[in-house]
């Protein structure tokens, strides 16, 4: 083991130079964010003073936009922790440069997801009547209703995903305050909880982050479950299905893997880190998005071909009407969510450029973001004897493109105060990692992470 | 103990951090005493001082029955409180009760063990200065506590010996 010294300044340099140097380009982020979310508030603000009624949604459909963005939002904030922890688990080490960025767009993505609840109430503004505290009236939520279910459920996952991200981002934050000064260094002092790098705090961090990793699976597993049993625990025809529970968490992977290659995509551009996210990172996350693809497919369809063959009368009306009337909700979904990513993924070539990978990740989310329309919409239009329609209006767009517009707010604030790529996580890699001469090959060892001391 | 001096080798390269800190352990100076500071951690036994017990798996699991409880009040105790009939179905429902009791459990496993994560970090006794901006950037630090001027001394020789980039000294008064 040589001198580490100089490469791991050369690491920080490079990990916190996003963080420390403020670009052109991060302002023109910034700006063109914080107006498309202006524009959403503005109209979440005309949404308060005209009512939900703005919405194109119409009797017996009252599950419109805000509905869709919320199962939409949930699904990518999924996927973000899944692939962090799994990885984690696996002890697979080229998870290092992409965790922290992966965690950081579930934290953003469940902050957007969590609003839209709110946004969907009659009156957003007694919101806090979900939460259950001693009041003047006596009242207290019924929890036998599955949303709220869901309000905790997201409640746990944020608190969960918090906790797991900012428990490894404490050493990073120590670095940074050793190389700022004025209320940046205050700001990181702060953060980093008197952070001195000793073994025992190691430990510790090593031991918490093992039983948060083990612990935070279940809980995105059971927020999804949930998501699908909003659906499922009714007794509309279309939703009342069992395997929405499954099909619900599975689909969100697959539309939160895709957004990973996205962000890794232009997270890799903006803050020059080709050095750190190699196109091995798009290959082995691209056969994750194949996989869960696969599996998605699987799914949809054992449900959708179920119900046409047996023509079940309480399950035919929401495939005809897709059939029908959300034919172009149909053919979205198959263009972008199986032919895009068939044909694309199965050739190494193309899983290890950055740029195929960005267009297969919005592919994939465009598909899954259509998906939860079809979730969503035909089912409750066609509801027993009460025929609807659906139309989404000016309102409906503009407070789902302010949704991006929030979450492309919140990571490009973030990523102005966080380092992307955990720095002591990559200078773990470059001690536990080394290529041994065995014979004519050059093979790769690695010193097995222990989780708990 | 803490009015005297906490020796900080400062070290570029593990292996000579590594043969520092077995030397210092082989003086049978006590493990409370040592300290490895580190931008990394590294795998088990490459540069160990602390024996510290962590109580983690044991926070876990009595936070995660506290959780339940919570869970189980939650659900069926504001049940219980604000009674609402639905068609002759019970009011305290099992379902919904162990779902929340689910949810709360792992709430409270999640933050309890993180807390508890929090406190057991802590250097307890450590008054003197053993932290260097210089071990964000990649030095290894290696912190003796010395009673003695001559064991500050020793240790110190041992750091220069083994080739330290810097040896600091400080007597714990302030932080």
């Amino acid at each position: 083991m040589g001198d580490m010294t100089q490469k791991s300044e050369d690491i920080n340099k490079d990990l916190t130079r996003g963080v420390l140097q403020t670009t052109r380009s991060w302002w023109m982020c910034f700006l063109f964010f914080g107006t498309v979310l202006a524009w959403g508030t503005g109209c979440f603000v005309w949404q308060l003073v005209h009512g939900i009624d703005v919405y194109g949604m119409e009797r017996p459909n009252y599950w419109g936009a805000p509905i869709i963005n919320f199962v939409y939002w949930a699904g990518v904030a999924l996927s973000g922790t899944m692939i962090s922890a799994i990885l984690r688990l696996l002890h697979a080490g080229w998870r290092r440069s992409i965790t922290r960025m992966t965690e950081t767009l579930t934290v953003c993505a469940l902050l957007v997801a969590g609003l839209f609840p709110i946004i969907h109430l009659g009156r957003n503004w007694v919101f806090f009547w979900l939460v259950p505290y001693p009041n003047e009236r006596g009242l207290w939520p019924n929890y036998k209703s599955p949303l709220l279910w869901d309000a905790t459920a997201i409640s746990v996952y944020l608190v969960s995903s918090v906790l797991f991200w900012y428990s490894g981002l404490i050493p990073d934050f120590a670095v940074l305050r050793d190389r700022t000064t004025g209320w940046r260094h205050e700001l990181y002092s702060m953060l980093a909880l008197k952070w001195k790098g000793s073994d025992r705090e190691w430990k510790r961090l090593r031991g918490v982050s093992a039983i948060l990793t083990v612990m935070i699976i279940p809980v995105f597993v059971s927020l999804h479950t949930i998501v699908g049993w909003d659906f499922g625990m009714s007794i509309v025809p279309g939703w009342h299905e069992s395997i929405f529970a499954p099909y619900f968490v599975c689909g969100a992977l697959y539309s939160g893997a895709g957004a990973v290659l996205v962000i890794m995509c232009l997270v890799r551009r903006a803050y020059h880190l080709e050095k750190y996210i190699l196109p091995k990172h798009f290959d082995n996350v691209a056969k994750i998005v194949m996989t869960i693809g696969l599996l998605w497919f699987y799914f949809f369809a054992g449900d959708a071909w179920s119900d046409w063959f047996t023509e079940d009368p309480t399950h035919i009306n929401w495939l005809v009407y897709l059939f029908g009337g959300y034919k172009w909700a149909l053919i979205t979904l198959a263009f972008f969510g199986m032919l895009v990513p068939l044909v694309t993924l199965p050739f190494k070539r193309l899983r290890t450029s950055p740029w195929a990978m960005l267009a297969v990740g919005v592919s994939v989310n465009i598909a899954m973001f259509t998906e939860r329309i079809i979730v969503v919409v035909p089912e409750a239009s066609r509801s027993w004897l009460a025929w609807g329609d659906y139309t989404p209006t000016w309102v409906d767009v503009s407070i789902t493109i302010g949704a991006f517009g929030l979450f492309g707010f919140l990571y490009t604030l973030l990523s102005k105060f966080i380092p992307l790529v955990s720095l002591w996580e990559f200078k773990e890699g470059e001690v536990v990692d080394a290529v041994v001469t065995v014979g004519n090959a050059q093979v790769p060892v690695t010193v097995r992470e222990e989780a708990i001391g | 103990m803490d009015n005297g001096t906490t020796v900080l080798g400062l070290f570029r390269a593990l292996d000579p951090a590594a043969k520092a800190l077995k030397t210092l352990q082989e003086e049978e100076r006590g493990w409370r005493n040592l300290l490895v500071l580190s931008a990394m951690p590294f795998p088990e036994g490459v540069l160990e001082a602390d024996k510290s017990k962590s109580r983690l798996t044991v926070i876990t699991v009595v936070c995660a029955l506290l959780g339940i409880v919570l869970g189980i009040g939650l659900a069926a105790g504001t049940a219980l409180l604000y009674v609402i009939h639905q068609g002759g179905k019970p009011v305290v429902s099992g379902p919904p009760t162990a779902i929340i009791a689910y949810e709360c459990m792992m709430l409270v496993a999640l933050t309890g063990v993180f807390f508890r994560a929090l406190y057991e970090m802590r250097l307890k006794g450590w008054q003197a200065k053993v932290h260097d901006p210089r071990i964000s950037e990649g030095m290894i630090g290696i912190a003796v506590r010395c009673s003695t001027e001559s064991e500050a001394a020793d240790a110190e020789k041992i750091f220069r010996d083994l080739a330290a980039a810097d040896v600091t000294r400080d007597s714990g008064s302030a932080q």
